[in-house]
C-alpha cells in the first residue's frame, strides 16, 4: 500500500512524505479521526514507505520489505490490535520486550490499533517509551476518539487529525477498490458520510442505487399527493425492515440536500450530486421550514422502527406527513 | 528446484532449529523455516527474529532455489519417514489454485506441501569472515554456564535480561545479574577489536548457544555485524539480536576488593549439607543462616510450621565469628557450575555483599548479596 493509493487526505500525506524524505519524523504520531477514512491504511503505507527497499522510497509494494509488510510477515514491524479486547499492560510490556533489541534493519515501526481501548495502567506502562522511545523507533497510534486517550499520551505525540472523505473520494473508492459501478458508487458515497465501511460496500453494493431510487420516487410522489404510488410501492418495504431502515436513511439524505438547494448552498456538498436534477425540480416545490419538519418526521420514523413499531404504518405515517407539511408551505 | 537429501540430514538440520522456530508470535512466517539450495547443498535457517540458527547440509540439487515452508509440518514428517534418501522438488502448480507446492518423495511416500516465497522470510544478516574472537568451546561453554543462571527476568529492567559480553585488550569478560547476585567471568585471549566494546546477549541467546556449542569440535568465532552478533562454527551459523546497550549497571562498583574473612570450603560437602539443611528453609526465600565460627560453619535453617534443620561444617577460618543470612538457592546454583573441588568464601561484615570464588581461580567470581537475620547474641 503506497501513499499513492491512497484517497483523499492529500495534505496528511505530503507532510508526511516531506518528514521521510528529510528524516523529519517525530518519535510518535497519534491518528485521529473517524472510523472507515483511512487512518490504519496511512499508518500502513508510512511504515512501507520507511521501509522500502527501493531507493525512490514511496512504498513500491514489489520489494521484498514491501512484501513483508502486507503480508503481515516483517519483522521490524509490530502491530498492536486487540480487535474487540482492550489493550492490556501485557501488550505493552511485550511491546517493550521487542523494542529492547536493536532493530533488524534500520528503522521499526509500531502501529497500535484502536489505542482508545488502551487501559489506563497499559498505558502508563507505555509512557516511558513514548516519551524516548529507542533509537530509530516510530510509534504510530490510531484512534477514533482522541479524547478516551490519557492526557499524558496526547501530549507526547504529534497528532494528526483525519477528516472525513468527501462524497466523490468515497466515490472513488467504491469504484476503483471495491469495483462498483458509478450509479452504485454514488448511492453508496451519498449514504457514507464520508467514511467507508467495508461489509457494507461489500453486502450493500448492487442494491442501494435501486433503493435510493426507491426512496427518490417515494418522496416525489408523497409531495405530488400520489397516495396510489405509495400504497403500492411501499409493499416491499412493509415485509424487509432492513430495506426500510435504508431507504429511510437515504429519504433523510435526500431531504438534507433539498435543504441545501433551497438555501442556496454550493452544489459540492449535495450528497446525491448525480441526481441533482431530479432534486432541484423538487426543491421548487417545498421550502427550507418544510426540509426541517420532514427531516425530524424521517429521525422519529427511524427510532420507531429501531422500538419495533409496525413498519406499514410508521411509513404511511410518515409520507402523509411529509406531504401535509409540504402543503402547510 | 529439486534437491536429494540423507533423511538424517535433514532431520539434524531440522532439529537444529525447532528451539528457534516460533510458533505463537504475530508474525505468522516465523512459524516457517527457510531453505536455500545452493549448488552442492542446502542452508536451513530460522529464527524467531531473537536469535536465530543456520547451517550448512551437503546434497544433491537440481535448478538451486529457495522456499520457506512450515517447521514444524516438514519436521514431523521427516522424524516419521525411514532411513534413506529425501527428494523435494517444486511442483507444477493444480489449474486452479495459486499456491505453490513441493513434492517430497521418500521411497513409496508421496506427499504435496504449499510453500511460500522466500522474500517473505526475514532476509539473514550480512556477515564477513572477520572475527572479534575465537573462543575453544570448552571456554565458551564454561562462560555461559557460569553466567546464564544469574540473567534476570524482570520486565522493568531489560538490560539486565541478558549477559554483558565486554571486550579489553587481551581478555573477554562475561557479566550478568539480576541485582540479587551477580556472575562474573574472565578469561584470557587476544580479541581483535577496540577495547572496552561491550554488547548484551539475550538470555535466550545464551541457552541456544550452548546447544549450538555441543555440536562438533570447532572453535566458535564471534563476531558483530550491524545489530547482530554472530558465532559461527564450521558451517552452522547462530545470530542473535544485541538488546538495546547501555544501562547495564556498573558491576565493578559492586565488586569489593578487600575483605575482612576468607573461608576454604570443600565443595561438595558444601553442596550436599546446603541441600540437607535447606529441605526445612522457607520455601519462597530459600534463606538459610550461615554461622561462621573459628575453624567452622554451622548451616541453620528454620521456617514456620515446616520445621527446622542445622549441621556444622569443617572449614578452613581464622578470624572473628559472624552470623549472615543467605539464599541457599543461589549458591547452590553456583556450585552447579564450578568444577574445581575447594571454593572461597570471602565476607565483610553483615550486610555486605558475599563472594564465592573457586580457590586458585579469581577469573570467575559470584557475589550474592545476604538476606537480613536477627543475629543470635547468645553464641558469641
Amino acid at each position: 500500500m503506497s501513499f499513492k493509493r491512497i484517497i483523499g487526505h492529500e495534505q496528511i500525506i505530503a507532510m508526511l512524505q516531506k518528514g521521510v524524505e528529510g528524516n523529519s519524523l517525530p518519535n510518535a504520531y497519534i491518528f485521529s479521526g473517524p472510523e472507515g477514512v483511512g487512518k490504519m491504511l496511512t499508518a500502513l503505507a508510512l511504515a512501507m514507505t520507511i521501509q522500502c527497499l527501493d531507493p525512490a522510497r514511496d512504498g513500491c509494494g514489489s520489494c521484498p520489505s514491501c512484501l513483508k509488510i502486507a503480508s503481515g510477515n516483517h519483522p521490524d514491524l509490530m502491530i498492536i490490535d486487540k480487535g474487540e479486547e482492550k489493550i492490556k499492560i501485557e501488550d505493552i510490556r511485550e511491546c517493550r520486550a521487542w523494542l529492547s533489541y536493536k532493530p533488524y534493519g534500520e528503522k521499526r515501526i509500531v502501529i497500535v490499533n484502536q489505542a482508545e481501548t488502551i487501559t489506563t495502567q497499559a498505558g502508563n506502562a507505555f509512557l516511558k517509551t513514548l516519551e524516548e522511545p529507542p533509537e530509530n523507533t516510530l510509534i504510530i497510534m490510531v484512534t477514533t476518539n482522541l479524547h478516551s486517550l490519557l492526557p499524558t499520551i496526547i501530549s507526547r505525540c504529534r497528532i494528526v487529525r483525519f477528516n472525513r472523505l468527501s462524497y466523490s473520494d468515497v466515490e472513488n473508492i467504491a469504484i476503483k477498490e471495491y469495483n462498483l459501478g458509478e450509479k452504485e458508487a454514488a448511492a453508496i458515497a451519498s449514504l457514507s458520510n464520508g467514511s467507508i465501511n467495508p461489509n457494507a460496500f461489500a453486502v450493500g453494493g448492487g442494491k442501494l442505487a435501486m433503493e435510493r431510487e426507491l426512496s427518490l420516487n417515494l418522496l416525489k410522489e408523497s409531495l405530488s399527493g400520489n397516495l396510489e404510488y405509495i400504497l403500492t410501492a411501499t409493499a416491499p418495504l412493509v415485509s424487509d425492515r432492513g430495506k426500510l431502515s435504508v431507504c429511510l436513511d437515504f429519504i433523510s439524505n435526500i431531504i438534507r440536500d433539498i435543504a441545501l438547494i433551497v438555501s442556496g448552498e454550493s452544489d459540492k456538498i449535495v450528497s446525491n450530486r448525480d441526481i441533482i436534477d431530479s432534486l432541484s425540480e423538487m426543491s421548487d416545490r417545498v421550502s427550507l421550514k418544510w426540509a426541517v419538519a420532514a427531516f425530524d418526521m424521517v429521525k422519529e420514523a427511524k427510532q420507531a422502527l429501531n422500538r419495533n413499531a409496525n413498519s406499514r404504518l410508521l411509513l404511511e405515517e410518515l409520507l402523509i406527513g411529509i406531504r401535509y407539511a409540504a402543503k402547510r408551505g | 528446484m529439486e534437491l536429494t537429501i540423507q533423511r538424517s540430514d535433514l532431520l539434524k538440520g531440522l532439529q537444529r532449529v525447532q528451539g528457534v522456530v516460533d510458533s505463537k508470535k504475530a508474525i505468522p512466517i516465523l512459524s516457517n523455516i527457510l531453505v536455500e539450495m545452493v549448488e552442492d547443498g542446502i542452508w536451513i535457517y530460522a529464527t524467531d527474529l531473537e536469535v536465530g540458527i543456520k547451517g550448512f547440509y551437503p546434497c544433491a540439487t537440481k535448478k538451486p532455489g529457495s522456499f520457506t515452508v512450515p517447521a514444524r509440518k516438514l519436521f514431523d514428517l521427516t522424524r516419521e519417514l525411514p532411513e534413506g534418501t529425501i527428494t523435494i522438488s517444486s511442483d507444477e502448480p493444480g489449474a486452479e489454485d495459486t499456491a505453490n507446492w513441493l513434492k517430497i518423495i521418500c521411497n513409496r511416500y508421496e506427499s504435496r506441501l504449499a510453500y511460500m516465497s522466500a522474500e517473505l522470510y526475514p532476509s539473514f544478516p550480512s556477515y564477513g569472515d572477520e572475527y572479534i574472537v575465537s573462543f575453544e568451546p570448552k571456554v565458551l561453554r564454561d562462560m555461559i554456564r557460569k553466567t546464564i543462571f544469574s540473567v534476570a527476568t524482570d520486565e522493568t529492567r531489560l538490560a539486565l535480561n541478558g549477559t554483558l559480553l565486554e571486550i579489553a585488550a587481551d581478555s573477554v569478560t562475561m557479566v550478568s545479574t539480576d541485582t540479587h547476585r551477580l556472575s562474573y567471568i574472565q578469561t584470557n585471549c587476544s580479541p581483535k577489536s577496540n577495547e572496552g566494546d561491550h554488547f548484551i546477549l539475550s538470555r535466550k541467546t545464551s541457552a541456544e548457544l550452548l546447544k549450538f556449542i555441543d555440536d562438533g569440535e570447532e572453535a566458535v568465532l564471534f563476531s558483530v555485524y550491524e545489530n547482530q552478533a554472530i558465532f559461527r562454527k564450521g558451517n552452522l551459523i547462530l545470530v542473535s539480536r544485541l538488546l538495546q546497550e547501555g544501562q547495564f549497571p556498573d558491576y565493578r562498583g559492586v565488586m569489593p576488593s578487600k575483605f575482612e574473612r576468607e573461608v576454604l570450603v570443600d565443595k561438595e560437602a558444601l553442596a550436599h549439607t546446603l541441600k540437607r539443611v535447606s529441605v526445612m528453609s522457607d520455601e519462597r526465600s530459600s534463606v538459610i543462616t550461615l554461622k561462621l565460627r573459628e575453624g567452622e560453619i554451622e548451616l541453620i535453617s528454620q521456617a514456620a510450621e515446616i520445621g527446622e534443620a542445622k549441621e556444622v561444617l569443617d572449614v578452613k577460618y581464622k578470624g572473628e565469628p559472624i552470623t549472615i543470612g543467605i539464599n541457599s538457592k543461589y549458591i547452590l546454583d553456583i556450585l552447579a557450575t564450578v568444577e574445581e573441588d575447594k571454593m572461597l568464601l570471602l565476607l565483610n561484615g553483615p550486610g555486605k555483599p558475599v563472594i564465592l570464588t573457586p580457590a586458585g581461580d579469581d577469573s570467575s567470581k559470584f557475589i550474592v548479596m545476604p538476606i537480613y537475620v536477627p543475629s543470635d547474641d547468645s553464641e558469641q
